[in-house]
């Protein structure tokens, strides 16, 4: 290995484990965002206003149907009469409002998510900034170097020999000072230490500028003024930012980063948060949606069925036992939509069986998760369902192999591999309803690659509470 | 209304009020009903073993398949099966946005429009026509 490779090297580990420590961050973040109060009560207030939605929805429609019930004794002007009704107008307007719901909250296109994500980097990049110059701060020959690094150049072009002779060591005296005082700013216990810190990194960057004008000053050339634009923006501005990203790259940041001593920032908590609500709120309202249309707008379109042909058959007694079931689901409209929780054993079959015919799929459970039963079972399920429709929709896929082992003692590995021979919309960076649900059922601990004869799926998510 | 339908016909609907009303509905108007089933599985083993004529299939069937993926793998099992997809959804898209095509020939029909079961026969009807050849 060549020397000249070492320093990039390190620049590399540095990147790497400070993206393996964004990764652990963000999925500890999302956890803690889980159990938040912010959460809970967005996930409660979802639940509330699409019950009560719905249950408005319902009971102008029963409203509607009494109202035009049994006014004439007439079958077929009572079926005239209620057929419109039973279009579901309403009930339609109010399953597009839950399918657009997650996607129009910000940050769920791609573009938003990326942009958010730039945000977030940011405000944790600050964190490692603030807390790697309190524990490691950069040493004054740094501070020094940098600014003269930048300063070199500009000298070298527009000053003579001898006037960059006399300008050098002016300019290095000056930076030096300017580094005495940075360090000594930063070693004070002032709350406001950082924010000082940053304010004089600033104003240092400027020196060269002040040192030019007041050399301008005893000797006026208009060949050695440095360009404004120059020493008035992007030697300052550089200055700030490669100083900055000099402390971050400290090699103690290293250490931090490994010992996951750096916190999620609170705009970092806040936002992710906001992500796993978006998720959950895409997720759910989608459900409602699917089974809006599965269990109420099927069924107000048997029932418009049924009271046509009772109607034409002079069938009262089939036409007001429809109207009467009708009424009695609509009533109580969200009766079969929260499913009992079942073993997991239960609940992966029930997701893979309807395929069966479709695929071919072998399943491995380890037998000690067969028999858990809570909540998050449902959560199980709803991943092998995205990841087997992926599979067979996207991937034209004809085999999958299955895997829910145990991985440590709360956790569990789903890996699915398949024979697809097209990668699925998530691998190729798209986002969608499933990447939502992995990201929220997972804490983002999930991953598609592309493997010799198809693709392979592995998430991992919290199975025991 | 043209001629009567002599074709068999297999029903897949998850919701059972739902079949049952369409069944009785097109078993009134003279149509054989060989087999209903609200089961994708059960739906593929008997067009294995019967090839029906004529598909009605619900396109949301709750967990698993829908009735597109079901129309695209009956078409593979007996190509020149009629196919007709019944579906609450204006946009196929709503229920999943991975929606596959549809098999060529099939016919895509939103259930509130089926308030006369006219409507529905004559959907199978297109359908029988359109369907390949055998």
């Amino acid at each position: 290995m060549s020397q000249g490779s070492l320093p990039q090297l390190q620049l590399a580990k540095i990147f790497h484990h400070f993206k393996e420590y964004e990764k652990r961050l963000i999925i500890n973040t999302r956890a803690n965002s889980r159990k938040s109060e912010e959460f809970l009560s967005a996930q409660l207030g979802l639940q509330e206003r699409i019950h009560h939605e719905l249950s408005t929805s319902c009971n102008a429609l029963i409203d509607s149907i009494s109202k035009v019930r049994n006014t004439s004794g007439n079958l077929a002007v009572e079926n005239q009469a209620i057929q419109p009704q039973l279009l579901g107008d309403e009930l339609r307007r109010l399953t597009m409002r839950l399918e657009t719901f997650g996607s129009e909250q910000q940050g769920s296109t791609i573009l938003g998510q990326n942009i958010r994500s730039v945000n977030l980097l940011i405000k944790q990049f600050r964190i490692l900034y603030a807390t790697t110059a309190r524990s490691a701060p950069l040493s004054r020959s740094a501070y020094a170097l940098v600014l003269l690094a930048l300063i070199t150049p500009p000298i070298i072009n527009y000053s003579s020999f001898t006037e960059a002779l006399v300008a050098f060591p002016i300019m290095i005296l000056a930076i030096t000072m300017a580094a005495h005082i940075i360090s000594k700013a930063l070693a004070s216990n002032s709350p406001h230490a950082l924010r000082n810190l940053s304010i004089l990194i600033y104003l240092t960057g400027f020196l060269p500028m002040i040192s030019n004008l007041i050399g301008q000053v005893f000797n006026p050339d208009p060949n050695t003024r440095y360009p404004i634009y120059i020493t008035g923006i992007i030697v300052p501005i550089s200055y700030y930012i490669f100083i900055k990203v000099l402390q971050v790259l400290h090699p103690h940041s290293l250490e931090l980063i490994r010992n996951d001593e750096l916190k999620a920032s609170s705009a970092l908590q806040v936002a992710v948060t906001k992500v796993v609500s978006d998720e959950f709120s895409h997720a759910l309202s989608h459900r409602w949606a699917i089974f809006i249309h599965g269990k109420i707008l099927t069924r107000l379109a048997a029932t418009a069925l049924k009271l046509e042909t009772a109607s034409q058959a002079g069938d009262t007694q089939t036409f007001n036992a429809a109207i009467d079931s009708l009424i009695s689901l609509l009533k109580n409209p969200d009766a079969k939509f929260d499913q009992e929780v079942t073993d997991l054993e239960t609940e992966v079959n029930s997701r893979l069986d309807p395929w069966l015919g479709l695929l071919e799929i072998e399943l491995h459970i380890d037998q000690e998760l067969m028999s858990v039963r809570n909540e998050r079972v449902r959560e199980v399920g709803e991943v092998i369902e995205e990841l087997i429709s992926n599979s067979m929709r996207h991937g034209k896929a004809q085999k999958v192999n299955l895997r829910v082992i145990e991985s440590g003692d709360k956790d569990i590995q789903i890996i699915a591999t398949d024979d697809a021979a097209i990668a699925p919309p998530e691998y190729q960076g798209r986002f969608g309803l499933g990447t939502r649900i992995f990201n929220l059922v997972s804490d983002g601990r999930w991953s598609i690659t592309r493997v010799e004869s198809g693709t392979e799926f592995k998430l991992t998510m919290v199975i025991r509470l | 209304m043209g001629s009567k339908i002599k074709q068999s016909v297999m029903m897949v609907e998850d919701d059972e009020f739902t079949r049952s009303t369409v069944k009785a509905a097109l078993e009134g108007k003279g149509l054989n009903i060989v087999h209903d089933t609200s089961s994708v599985k059960d739906a593929i083993e008997y067009a294995k073993s019967h090839r029906p004529d004529v598909a009605v299939l619900d396109y949301n069937l709750g967990k698993g398949p829908n009735g597109i993926d079901l129309a695209n793998q009956l078409r593979r099992i007996q190509p020149n099966i009629a196919i007709v997809l019944l579906t609450a959804f204006l946009d196929p898209a709503q229920l999943d946005k991975r929606v596959a095509e549809l098999p060529a020939g099939s016919r895509y029909l939103i259930k509130h429009s089926v308030t006369k079961i006219e409507v529905l026969i004559e959907e199978i009807k297109e359908a029988i026509k359109s369907a390949p050849a055998a």
